[in-house]
């Protein structure tokens, strides 16, 4: 078992790792020390709970591991051996700080992500309109319901230590989650097939994100809303913006960095109403570029 | 009646089709076959309005509304991450259909797409694009990757389908198109040549002399 152990944690470490390359190796060991010694040891007497986030790497390796038919008769043990020598430098820092009680957390962790079912071959299902796909695509692609804890923790924790800074950064992060879902494109063709036809589309693909948006954010208006009423005023902002992401992907395209900039240039000229005052001009140009798209003429 | 005049149709300085002119005047399967970049998929995207050509296409005296033209291509555009019914839905959303129609295929529902074979990503492509009536159906190497359950399927709705409208399925496998085609189109050089039912025979001499 410890051969198979050894075995499978050197092939996932292969990809960081070049193969008997000592100095390497030694830069490595170096940087990592620093690291663990410079770096982290002096927060996590501070901040021992984020130490914790860890695990979200050890269910990522989790989720994404297809060796499971190789190692089913020693499923449990060749699992939980490989996650602890992940978390070796992690729990080192434990013990130094002499916080046992994280270990113990973090041991609990790992227990609790081998023995959870598996629910590979169970498809999570996402509650959104699949006009557009992408947001179950990427929902599940890069499992982004991963954020709600989080998030959660962040509001929580801002409005106890009244730093409302902390309740923005989560929305935030959902923001750029979302920003992302947008602009990813359709293929031109399910564009070119479809009944709406030029502006029915546009309209249609914006009450889609509006709908889609709104169930993304629900959980965290209502806490929000649990806390302090007056800061739900934040998503209206927010759902602007959003819109306006697919607008500009309409309007641009072809081209990423147009929408990367128009993005960047409305998102900092806010505070001036410039993306309200855009929004026509895009709207303009999302429809046109659809008609373009769908009405292929013949002739050259 | 459809009637199909290619003037030419060029990809940047390569000219694919050229002189195309048929017509099509009453429903049936009709075969297209050629060789591998003879044009046949750019044939199909000119009936289907994915792809701007010199010429016209009319059915029925009309110039053809892409709607009314179902494209099933060889590599089906499908999305990885959705399951079969998801995907399914996705284009009922997309021809605005009120309700998700039965399936003609079997698939797991709980699977991705992604996981599937490439058969199975046909299956499920079809069963999405045929929960809309057409009529014109393309299907563009159809039968390739489908095992021979689903060959023999398919063949059925197809029949079915060529009853009431008119179906071009290209293919690389002559037996099957010559039993269910009424004729079959050869694109060679640019240009294509219509070999009635009783002319399949000189199908595979014309390309012995390959």
């Amino acid at each position: 078992m410890l051969g198979l152990i050894y075995f499978i944690t050197v092939n996932n470490l292969r990809s960081y790792f070049g193969r008997k390359d000592l100095l390497f190796y030694f830069i490595g060991l170096l940087s990592l020390l620093f690291l663990l010694f410079k770096g982290l040891y002096p927060q996590i007497e501070k901040y021992p709970v984020w130490f914790l986030a860890f695990v979200i790497e050890i269910f990522r390796i989790h989720q994404r591991r297809k060796d499971f038919f190789i190692i089913r008769r020693l499923y449990f043990s060749i699992l939980f051996c490989e996650y602890i020598i992940y978390s070796i430098p992690i729990l080192i820092l434990y013990a130094i700080s002499d916080q046992w009680e994280y270990i113990l957390i973090l041991l609990f962790f790992i227990l609790t992500i081998i023995l959870l079912p598996r629910y590979r071959g169970n498809v999570v299902k996402y509650p959104f309109f699949v006009f557009s796909p992408f947001w179950t695509i990427f929902f599940r692609k890069n499992k982004l319901f991963l954020l709600y804890p989080i998030s959660v923790f962040l509001i929580i924790k801002g409005f106890t230590i009244n730093n409302i800074g902390l309740v923005y950064f989560s929305l935030a992060l959902f923001f750029f989650g979302v920003y992302n879902i947008l602009t990813q494109r359709e293929l031109k063709y399910h564009i070119c097939i479809s009944v709406y036809k030029g502006e029915k589309y546009l309209l249609k693909q914006l009450k889609n994100t509006l709908a889609n948006s709104i169930i993304v954010f629900s959980p965290l208006i209502m806490l929000i809303m649990f806390y302090d009423i007056v800061q739900i005023w934040i998503f209206f902002p927010i759902l602007f913006l959003l819109l306006e992401v697919n607008l500009i992907k309409y309007a641009f395209f072809e081209n990423d960095i147009h929408q990367v900039l128009v993005f960047i240039f409305c998102l900092v000229l806010f505070p001036f109403l410039l993306p309200l005052v855009a929004f026509p001009y895009l709207y303009y140009l999302s429809v046109k570029n659809i008609k373009l798209f769908q009405d292929v003429k013949t002739g050259y | 009646m459809l009637k199909l005049v290619i003037e030419k149709k060029y990809y940047r300085k390569n000219k694919v089709l050229e002189s195309i002119d048929f017509e099509i005047s009453s429903n049936g399967i009709y075969g297209v076959i050629g060789k591998n970049g003879a044009g046949k998929t750019t044939l199909f995207q000119c009936i289907a309005s994915q792809t701007p050509y010199s010429g016209y296409i009319h059915l029925n005296d009309k110039p053809i509304d892409k709607d009314a033209v179902g494209w099933c291509p060889t590599n089906p555009f499908v999305y990885d991450y959705l399951t079969s019914e998801e995907f399914k839905s996705f284009f009922a959303k997309l021809y605005g259909l009120k309700k998700v129609n039965n399936d003609l295929f079997d698939l797991p529902k709980n699977q991705l797409i992604k996981e599937f074979s490439t058969g199975m990503k046909k299956k499920a492509y079809l069963n999405a694009l045929l929960q809309k009536k057409y009529s014109i159906y393309l299907f563009d190497e159809v039968f390739n990757g489908l095992d021979i359950e689903s060959v023999f399927t398919f063949e059925k709705i197809i029949r079915k389908l060529g009853e009431s409208n008119i179906v071009f399925v290209s293919s690389h496998i002559l037996p099957p198109l010559f039993k269910i085609c009424k004729n079959i189109f050869l694109i060679e050089d640019s240009n294509i040549k219509k070999f009635k039912k009783n002319e399949f025979d000189q199908i595979e001499s014309f390309f012995d002399k390959y």
